[in-house]
């Protein structure tokens, strides 16, 4: 256990080397958007593999935070710092507002209903005045690839750092997963099913409200197209699923080798970019097919299962003193 | 004569129009362990359903410690203090044995650290502390429903409704049941308990509340519901248990 | 904090590391291109490919570019926006740190466009659209970069003047407009000009891209507006003129923009596809000069039919414009690659002077106001179909032939 917290650490010390390393700012960027990704996808998983629901208008929370803070630093003159912190509260609130209604529904309608609202968020976008429209809307140019990806950085490590404790080691996390294996059984045991399933849901926009506020500031320039449209979604969707659901490294390790592979191609073989959607397509379906806990997932339960087969039955003493660490 | 724990006032449950349960009254005094039969589709469970929550009573009401608990949801009365069962199994598959009495244990103990211990506690009187790394889903059946047994348990209940926690089960496996249950009403446990198996309900209920096509045909002493003619005839033509 | 493979994928990028390279002298140019060549706006985004294409094809054909006696060809630099900002500004970061292009073609839409600029304006690399065209981007006023189509409020009122002009003159109008950027700025524009032409506005509506128009249209019917126009694309035209035709109604004038000049315009509608207007700065047949390359219209749009087997259309033309634009205001400045920043921006004001006769019309950027380095040197045209073939017909100065008004209804 503790040889896992130890190399999250120094990949995280790594990374915090690297811009007084590489000074080049084009791998920044990659870098910068490789964690956005991270962040997308982990945060995605939270409520489909945590707790078994599968939200295909993620990318709404996404545009939902890069639209209020595009608004109030447009209109309002506000800071970036200050409108940050309401990007993660707009998209909180549409959390709450969409999933009451919504969360009341099982599997394939839930995954159509959260479609269709993000469809309609991205109307709203597309009509309205005071967002643009189809023009979409200008931030304030800051470009500072430094400050961007350490920006980026810290937030996805902070957010990284929440689920890992609210999911894995605190109750909640457990509770969640009990909503998810069988919601009867854990209302009989004392959960709230719509309670619990709702702080997922918030828990998984707010973070990717902030994400989009990021990103606003950083490409300064949004539309509907691009912030309230399927990209966000459907990358993340693949990024979680190709690395494993149900957990944070799962996706972290998905959003990594499918952008850095996306990102190399294009820029290093455009003349083959055919065939990367190709590749990515066909190894993507095999994944789904041959290793459905994902690739990480299938690599930890590999080792789980050479761990479990190590390890001695629990001691009699051991259990009657009620001590024992999982 | 102690206060009644549990007391069902003709409580009536429809669906679409027809009487699942009709008009069923009864109570359980505290320390009773009372057993519920009936032939198949008599409402057995529906009244289960109805007592711990999972469906609001159309008429009628169900008092738990003299307070009105009808209609009120599942998650507040197993804070209250009932318990219950399922009869077709509700594991948390993906989890380990441990992890699905942990999540039992929230209920009382909200902290990590006492609900592993509590859970482990609970295990041990169970029987399935030597299985509380595995999978839920690799455990036999009657691995299974002892699990299902030692969630219920882990809320600490005053009230806890098997539903048919010994079907299924080898002769063995029977036994170390029904010890089980035995144990929990000498802890002070109140135990209300489906099941199809005669001699077991006959052994060890304190009273017998027998329901046919949703009403209550009869309640009394093991000894004389079985002599009861109303019983008899509710089995005749029901294959022989 | 990441997972372990987080460290592996450090090592993978520090391995992808291309090896900076000292600024060499080289003989050639170095030319980043930024369009859509995947992702929902592919189709415009190889238009515009073409035209750069064109374009760096005749230059090398020619030996490259003279500068003082010598000649340097130039070689394309490619960089997918794949239709989405973020990989807009990331292609030009790539372009300016890792190829270190000396000046960049840009991208096919106004949204990549406002993307990558900031970037390129950040390292000092200009930059010249040869598509992309929103107010918003002339807004932002970027010295570094330019376009030579200028912005559809500029021409979208020529059509309108056009039609204005016609005897008897049209007294309403009926404007709709897709919700797009470009088409609604194009509604939009036509609207304006309408009113200052005196004439009545019924009816303005912006809709959302591919609803059926039946509904407005034949509300529209009880109104009897004497000119329909409309901003749209491709599809959205010919469903409208079918839309009328089911209703059976016939204005005096029919205005769409932008898919008039399309062949698949008048493929798809045959006769109905007669008497419609519309709007453009660039066909096969009008009357230009050109200084370099080719020297008129037609020789470019044989040249890029010979090449491609596909009709050239205005953002073709204006991509290949551009890069004429580039190689005139290097010619300027005596630009001899590599360009450090300082001939960057010397290249800049070159180009903010230049005044060059093309193929394609006159380029000549705005350096001040709304249209801050658009191509103001072009002359909107009216085209219409006539006889399935499109024409110009206004203005009279450059007008192949009289427009045909008011419309006949067709059975």
């Amino acid at each position: 256990m503790s040889r896992k917290y130890l190399l999250l650490i120094l990949s995280f010390g790594a990374l915090l080397a690297v811009p007084s390393v590489i000074h080049d700012t084009f791998f920044l960027r990659i870098i910068t958007e490789a964690i956005l990704w991270i962040g997308l996808a982990i945060s995605w998983d939270v409520l489909a593999g945590y707790t078994g629901y599968l939200n295909f208008g993620h990318g709404a929370f996404f545009g939902i935070g890069a639209y209020t803070t595009a608004l109030l630093m447009k209109l309002c003159g506000w800071s970036f710092f200050l409108a940050l912190p309401f990007a993660g509260l707009a998209a909180g609130a549409l959390a709450v507002i969409a999933g009451i209604p919504t969360l009341r529904l099982k599997g394939a309608y839930f995954a159509i209903a959260t479609w269709a609202l993000s469809r309609a968020i991205q109307q709203v976008a597309l009509v309205m005045d005071i967002t643009g429209g189809p023009d979409g809307m200008r931030l304030p140019t800051f470009l500072h690839p430094d400050f961007f990806y350490y920006l980026m950085l810290g937030v996805v490590a902070a957010i990284f750092a929440l689920y890992w404790f609210l999911l894995e080691k605190a109750p909640f996390g457990l509770k969640v997963k009990a909503i998810r294996e069988d919601d009867q059984s854990a209302m009989s045991l004392g959960l709230n099913p719509t309670w619990i399933k709702l702080q997922a849901f918030i828990l998984s926009a707010v973070p990717t409200g902030i994400l989009g506020a990021i990103y606003a500031y950083w490409i300064t320039y949004i539309d509907p197209a691009s912030v309230l449209g399927d990209l966000v979604t459907d990358q993340a969707v693949v990024m979680a699923v190709f690395g494993g659901l149900g957990t944070l490294i799962g996706p972290a390790i998905g959003a990594i080798i499918i952008y850095l592979f996306k990102t190399y191609f294009w820029a290093y073989l455009s003349d083959y970019q055919v065939l990367y959607l190709i590749i990515l397509g066909g190894v993507i379906a095999a994944s789904v097919v041959f290793l459905p806990n994902g690739l990480w997932g299938t690599i930890s339960g590999y080792l789980q299962t050479r761990n479990a087969v190590k390890q001695k039955p629990v001691p009699q003493e051991k259990i009657d003193k009620g001590v024992h660490h999982v | 004569m102690s206060e009644p724990l549990l007391q069902v006032n003709a409580v009536t449950k429809t669906f679409g129009g027809l009487h699942a349960v009709f008009q069923v009254s009864f109570h359980i005094t505290p320390g009773e362990i009372i057993g519920l039969i009936g032939p198949n589709g008599a409402g057995k469970t529906t009244l289960f359903n109805v007592i711990s929550g999972f469906y609001a009573p159309n008429k009628g009401q169900i008092l738990f410690n003299g307070q009105d608990i009808s209609g009120k949801p599942p998650y507040k009365l197993a804070v209250l203090g009932i318990g219950r069962t399922f009869q077709v199994v509700k594991p948390f598959a993906g989890l380990t044995v441990l992890e699905n009495v942990i999540i039992a244990s929230f209920a009382r103990h909200p902290k990590r650290r006492q609900a592993e211990q509590h859970a482990w506690m609970i295990l041990e009187t169970t029987g399935l502390a030597d299985r509380a790394n595995a999978q839920a889903s690799s455990l036999t059946l009657a691995g299974r429903k002892r699990l299902e047994v030692s969630k219920a348990l882990a809320l600490e209940p005053t009230l806890l409704l098997l539903d048919e926690v010994v079907a299924g089960l080898n002769p063995t496996e029977a036994d170390r049941t029904i010890e089980l249950i035995l144990s929990l009403r000498d802890q002070g446990i109140t135990i209300l308990i489906v099941e199809h198996i005669m001699r077991v309900i006959m052994n060890i209920s304190d009273r017998v509340v027998v329901l046919n096509f949703g009403q209550k045909i009869a309640e009394g002493v093991p000894r004389d519901v079985a002599k009861d003619s109303g019983v008899i005839q509710a089995y005749l033509g029901e294959a022989p248990q | 904090m990441k997972g372990r493979t987080k460290v592996l994928a450090l090592l993978l990028v520090l391995a992808m590391s291309v090896p900076v390279w000292a600024d060499e002298a080289r003989d050639f140019f170095k030319v980043g291109v930024i369009t859509s060549l995947s992702g929902s706006l592919a189709t415009g985004g190889n238009v515009t490919k073409r035209g750069y294409d064109l374009w760096a094809d005749a230059v090398n054909a020619a030996g490259g570019i003279e500068i003082q006696g010598k000649k340097y060809p130039v070689k394309l630099f490619y960089g997918d926006d794949q239709s989405e900002p973020a990989q807009g500004a990331s292609a030009a970061e790539r372009l300016a740190t890792q190829e270190k292009v000396d000046f960049v073609l840009g991208p096919y839409a106004s949204g990549l466009t406002l993307a990558a600029a900031p970037v390129l304006e950040k390292f000092k690399i200009p930059m010249i659209t040869g598509s992309a065209e929103s107010p918003m981007i002339w807004k932002e006023k970027f010295r570094y970069t330019f376009g030579t189509i200028p912005p559809v409020n500029y021409t979208g009122s020529a059509p309108i003047n056009t039609i204005a002009g016609l005897n008897p003159k049209p007294k309403t109008a009926l404007i709709l407009g897709s919700n797009d950027t470009f088409s609604k700025a194009t509604a939009e524009a036509f609207q304006d000009a309408a009113v200052k032409a005196g004439i009545k506005v019924l009816k303005f509506n912006i809709v959302p891209s591919g609803q059926d128009l039946i509904p407005y249209l034949s509300a529209a019917k009880a109104m009897q507006p004497d000119l329909i126009a409309f901003g749209g694309h491709d599809e959205e035209l010919i469903k409208l003129v079918k839309a009328l035709n089911q209703i059976n109604y016939t204005p005096k004038a029919l205005l769409m923009h932008y898919g008039v000049t399309e062949p698949a315009f008048i493929e798809a509608l045959q006769k109905s596809a007669d008497q419609v207007f519309g709007a453009s700065v660039w066909t096969e047949s009008i009357k230009t000069k050109g200084e370099v390359l080719w020297p008129d219209a037609k020789s470019y749009a044989d040249a890029a039919m010979k090449a491609y087997n596909v009709p050239a259309d205005y953002t073709q033309a204006g991509s290949s414009a551009a890069g004429i634009a580039f190689q005139m205001a290097l010619i300027k400045i005596n630009g001899v690659p590599p360009l450090d920043e300082k001939k960057r921006d010397e290249l800049v004001d070159a180009l903010e002077k230049l005044k060059v006769n093309t193929f394609y019309g006159e380029i000549g950027f705005a350096t001040e106001g709304q249209f801050y380095h658009a191509n103001v040197g072009l002359t909107p045209l009216t085209i219409q179909i006539q006889n399935g073939k499109v024409v110009v017909v206004g203005p009279d100065s450059l007008a192949e032939s009289k427009p045909l008004y008011p419309m006949k209804a067709k059975k």
